[in-house]
């Protein structure tokens, strides 16, 4: 042991101990940080402050926003790094000290601000590095090796049988995957496997090898009717890929078939195939050959034990023997990208810069992001992190607007509105367009149907594409009409949903859920004859629902002019619609194109900080913590210096030191 | 190659249960011919008792919903008054509660535990966990070795996407009852063609090459065992309990085949043969009509229980907060149901809340005056089962999770006296009702999740 722990290290120690029953004592002590220091600015000049303006309220009796700001005064400042994260944004915005409470002056405001936005800084971490206390800490728990969602399992059968298309068994078969980390549907945590999922294993199997090699090559019958039907060329196309070897010319049954297993694993299973794993699948195939099977019907029960084994159905990240950091290996590594980038396995020169132990360098790495996202299975980054991003993909199936109240709405319609956002998000990363044109862009993407939707004209054929809008209506995710379909009631639109989308998803912030029995509207107040607006503003004057509804309503009602489908209005419920709104910092904007404004000009930062956040959890399969602020911040520094090219962001991701490390606990 | 053939592979008992658990459930990780069968054996002139659990979204208004006298002479109230035909087949349990959902926001924390009873932990992801296994997977780890598949689990939404950041919950935790340990919910099938198909897919022996698939099946599965056993070696710690829950996953589908290539060990066989029409494979796709894809997901359970495939089944009417629609489906209605829900003491919100809540009460009717018409010797079904239906909250405007709306219908094989309303004192555990049900299961414990001891007051 290297140093004696300090106390507080001590009975942290006995915690773990006694929890875990294995752990040695001298890792734990060795890694112990040093104890708390006494920060004398905070004690001078922040301390006070807090005590005469916030700890009324934030104190360890009332928490109230469950933050007790008296538990910082033991002036361990990097110790409390969550609470100054905390609390920046909210003075900064003026939201705190609320309107009924006395007001810091404004040199002592500005004075906190700074060293609060210091101390965020401050506190980041060599980037390369992650065998601290924390880091280990934080590695704690989290599940890397997991199991492929049922998007990426479409996506990993397709490329691995060649087809330009995917057969939609997983998602026809399997049920649907609920999300974790910052919500997204590929977190390891969250992903689980019953037997249902199992039984379900070996029907995709089945219906995979049924549909895409059928016996002799001709297609079947015998193919599950929900599959798409494939052209007679697309079947001799996946059957010359799987089968490279046929027996005869002095080749015996089992050489070809030990042949036609090898390349098939080989990409099936993400690495180069071990000769037991080949082992192991021929000896369906011998059992098939024992019975009197074809040789084609060997293999194929051989090829169905691939596609049922964990080794194709997770993507596993094997750990070394020692504890501590490693490097993953390539071929771990081209899995993280392809997945990250494609929602799918590694494609062949992927596999033969692994193969040949290149992905380590960041330079090819760096090459192989900015192929990767030239490449057309990339819209699967918009597709699968975009939709999930901007809590669209539940449109037309648990959120679907009344069928009386909008007749209009349709399966057609869905698929149209949130294409238009994937076809729109992909292009701002395809095109390496600055980030900032997610909010503020001069054309969306549309067909004759959806242009008609939206009332623009002019836009004619059923095929999507790139269409300028210069109005200030349309152009970025506040003009999406998914967005605004998502963010209604089934009967109406709602600006409270829509502003906390956009506080929320868009800006990163959060706000508490409502107090129980919110919602009453002060009685004996009339609110008859009032628009909807209005009556909200009522509500809006009891100072416990204000204390949020200030936050989110406003921003809201900047999307007042669509309607629960995403249309114009100018007038709603007989009232002119009024899409002003002004924030509790006293900014004020008019209507969508003020507040795309004011939020690429105002809250840039917030909204570029909060995609990046989204994408880094999104490429780490996981939920981030403080310490991968650090990636976050190199990120942002990364892209602001590259004009915000959308490509600086995944490259940096890519790059990062937690995209090719992980920590071995044992 | 390794062939661990207990009912119940040891982590899931250390993981899942806990310490709540009475000493007898270890018994059943001994070999099939321990107590379990010995238990069911005894009572094999009698049907087996079957159990289900039904979940409905977002609460009731509880001033129609609980009767205002206690007793077997009461009237019932409002969204009740579908119960009518069947009043002597269900008791309403009032005065109910979840201690552990009493802290924790919104839903989540008083859906994921409708059937553990215990805390679930607060998390968008990592470390998702409800605290022990749910009743009905105890049962079933216990005594599901008995029929072709150890539980069913329907629903009707799918898995919601997201994690609620308001609350600081991910949104799975809403859309699972079920399960299979504390930090492994069951996946749910709602898709009723799906469902029947593995009710009744998996049965060999007709011809020669549907035993072949299920000959080539059982190999396929030891293969994919030996190499999950290989690969777990190489995993790390959290990862180890993922490749945990594929091995879990691939013995249970083994299980499942060997109990339709081996004699079967039931002595009681089923007396109603289901009818042509019930055994009509449902449409390929989930029907788009609500009504209709509740009522194929209720037929399947009854169907399921009638003839033995199962005696265990969970139900979600629909995930917690869900905001379906039900204009069209009820008169009077136009809204979505969470928004209803939070009716801000308004009479017009009111009036559709209580609408909605009956309609639930409407379906529970149907399944139970369905399986009140399958006989079963001297018994119908319905005398044999026990079939629970609630929420996790009463009042949904103010997420209340005290006194909790559960109807438990039907005789336990005679053991539950039925027609009455049991005024319980407040805040007696909703987790003494499950223990008093996993005590006619065969499975008796001491104590489950946060409860106190049995519900005496449903004996007969």
């Amino acid at each position: 042991m290297r140093s004696t722990p300090a106390p507080q290290h001590a009975i942290r120690l006995r915690a773990c101990v006694a929890l875990l029953g294995t752990l040695a004592l001298a890792t734990l002590g060795a890694a112990a940080t040093s104890p708390a220091h006494a920060d004398d600015h905070f004690n001078k000049q922040v301390r006070p402050l807090l005590e005469q303006y916030c700890t009324k309220c934030h104190n360890a009796e009332k928490r109230k926003g469950k933050l007790d700001l008296t538990a910082t005064f033991d002036s361990d400042v990097p110790k409390h790094i969550k609470v100054w994260q905390k609390m920046y944004l909210p003075i900064r915005e003026r939201e705190m000290p609320p309107d009924d409470q006395k007001q810091v002056p404004e040199e002592q405001r500005h004075q906190l601000l700074a060293w609060l936005a210091s101390v965020k800084q401050g506190n980041s971490k060599d980037c390369s590095e992650l065998a601290t206390d924390d880091s280990k800490n934080f590695y704690r728990g989290f599940v890397m090796s997991r199991r492929l969602n049922r998007v990426e399992y479409d996506y990993t059968v397709r490329d691995l049988l060649g087809l330009d298309h995917d057969l939609g068994v997983g998602q026809r078969l399997f049920p649907k995957d609920g999300s974790g980390g910052l919500g997204f549907d590929n977190v390891g945590d969250a992903l689980f496997t019953s037997p249902v999922l199992m039984e379900k294993y070996l029907q995709a199997a089945d219906d995979v090898l049924t549909i895409a090699l059928p016996d002799g090559g001709k297609p079947s019958g015998a193919a599950p009717s929900y599959a798409p039907r494939l052209t007679d060329a697309q079947l001799a196309a996946v059957r010359k890929r799987v089968f490279v070897a046929w027996p005869g010319y002095g080749r015996a049954p089992r050489a070809a078939a030990r042949q036609v297993i090898r390349t098939f694993i080989d990409r099936a299973y993400r690495r180069p195939a071990a000769d037991a794993d080949v082992d192991r699948l021929l000896t369906m195939f011998d059992r098939a050959q024992h019975r009197g099977d074809s040789y084609e019907a060997s293999v194929k029960l051989a090829l169905k034990a691939a596609l049922i084994s964990p080794h194709f159905l997770f993507l596993v990240e094997p750990e070394p023997d020692k504890e501590g950091v490693y490097e993953l290996g390539d071929h771990a590594i081209a899995a993280r990208l392809s997945y990250f980038l494609w929602s799918s396995l590694p494609d062949d020169d992927l596999r033969a810069l692994a193969d040949a132990g290149k992905l380590r360098d960041k330079d090819v790495r760096a090459r192989q992001v900015r192929r990767m996202l030239d490449d057309p299975k990339a819209i699967a980054l918009a597709e699968n992190f975009g939709l999930q991003w901007l809590a669209l993909r539940d449109l037309g199936g648990e959120r679907r607007p009344d069928a009386k109240a909008f007749p209009e709405f349709n399966d057609e319609l869905s698929d149209l509105l949130k294409r238009e956002a994937v076809l729109f998000v992909d292009h701002v990363i395809r095109e390496d367009r600055p980030l900032i044109e997610l909010l503020q862009a001069d054309y969306t993407y549309l067909n004759d149907k959806l242009a008609s939707h939206y009332g623009i004209d002019g836009v004619a054929g059923d095929q999507m594409r790139l269409v300028k809008v210069t109005d200030g209506r349309r152009g970025g995710i506040l003009g999406f009409g998914a967005v605004h379909a998502v963010t209604s009631y089934p009967l109406r639109t709602s600006p409270v949903l829509r502003g906390k989308w956009v506080f929320e998803d868009v800006l990163g912030r959060h706000v508490d859920p409502p107090p129980p029995n919110a919602g009453n509207l002060p009685e004996g107040e009339s609110t008859k004859g009032l628009s909807f607006r209005q009556k909200l503003e009522v509500h809006r004057k009891r100072p416990e629902c204000a204390s949020c509804h200030n936050k989110m309503d406003p921003l809201g009602f900047g999307l007042e002019n669509f309607d629960a489908l995403g249309r114009w209005r100018d007038t709603y419920e007989g009232h002119p619609v009024d899409a002003t709104g002004v924030l509790s910092n006293g900014q004020k904007f008019e209507g969508v194109a003020g507040l795309k404004k004011m939020l690429a000009e105002k809250q840039r930062d917030e909204f570029l900080r909060t995609f990046v956040r989204k994408m880094v959890s999104y490429g780490f399969g996981r939920d981030l913590t403080e310490f991968d602020n650090c990636v976050v911040d190199e990120a942002m520094k990364a892209m602001y210096a590259d004009e915000m090219r959308a490509q600086t962001v995944v490259e940096r991701i890519a790059l990062s030191y937690p995209f090719t490390h992980r920590y071995a606990k044992k | 190659m390794s062939r661990e053939s207990c009912t119940i592979s040891r982590r899931t008992v250390m993981r899942g249960v806990g310490a709540s658990l009475a000493l007898p459930l270890l018994d059943a990780m001994g070999p099939r011919t321990g107590v379990a069968s010995a238990l069911a054996d005894a009572d094999s002139a009698r049907p087996p008792v079957r159990m289900a659990c039904l979940f409905f979204p977002n609460g009731v208004w509880m001033p129609s919903w609980i009767p205002q006298k206690p007793g077997d002479q009461f009237d019932l109230p409002f969204s009740l008054k579908p119960l009518d035909p069947l009043k002597q087949h269900v008791n309403i349990l009032s005065g109910l509660d979840k201690r552990n959902s009493h802290e924790g926001d919104g839903h989540y924390a008083k859906t994921a535990n409708f059937l553990t009873g215990m805390h679930v932990h607060k998390t968008t992801g990592k470390g998702i966990n409800v605290g022990s296994v749910s009743v009905d997977q105890l049962a079933a780890q216990r005594v599901g070795h008995l029929t072709p598949l150890p539980s069913l689990e329907l629903g009707i939404e799918p898995v919601i996407s997201g994690i609620d950041s308001n609350v600081g919950y991910t949104r799975l935790y809403g859309s699972y009852i079920s399960w299979r340990a504390e930090n492994v919910p069951m996946a749910r099938e709602i898709n009723p063609r799906l469902v029947y198909e593995r009710l009744f897919g998996m049965q060999p022996g007709k011809t020669a090459a549907s035993r072949r698939k299920v000959d080539d099946a059982k190999s396929l599965l030891d293969l994919v065992l030996a190499d999950a056993n290989d690969l777990r070696g190489r995993l790390g710690r959290d990862d180890q309990f993922k490749m945990d829950e594929y091995l879990d996953s691939v013995r249970a589908v083994e299980k499942r085949i060997d109990f339709a290539t081996k004699p079967d060990p039931r002595a009681w066989k089923p007396t109603t043969k289901p009818t042509a029409e019930q055994m009509t494979p449902p449409a390929p796709d989930i029907p788009d009509n609500h009504p209709e894809h509740v009522r194929l997901m209720l037929d399947l359970m009854v169907l399921a229980f009638q003839t033995d495939s199962t005696r265990i089944g969970t139900f979600m009417f629909g995930n917690s907060v869900s905001g379906r629609n039900f204009r069209g489906i009820i008169d009077g209605v136009r809204g979505g149901h969470h928004e209803i829900s939070h009716h801000k003491n308004e009479q017009h919100n009111i009036d559709q809340y209580q609408l909605i809540n009956r309609w639930h009460v409407e379906q529970l009717a149907y399944m139970l005056d369905r399986m009140s018409k399958v006989r079963e010797g001297e018994s119908t079904l319905l005398d044999n089962s026990m079939i629970l239906m609630g929420s996790g909250m009463s009042d949904g405007n103010a997420h209340d999770p005290a006194n909790l709306p559960i109807l438990l219908a039907g005789g336990a094989g005679g053991a539950f006296k039925t027609g009455r309303h049991l005024a319980n004192p407040g805040g007696t555990p909703l987790c003494n009702v499950y223990v008093s049900m996993l005590g006619r299961m065969g499975t008796p414990v001491e104590r489950f999740g946060d409860s106190t001891g049995p519900l005496k007051s449903l004996d007969a």
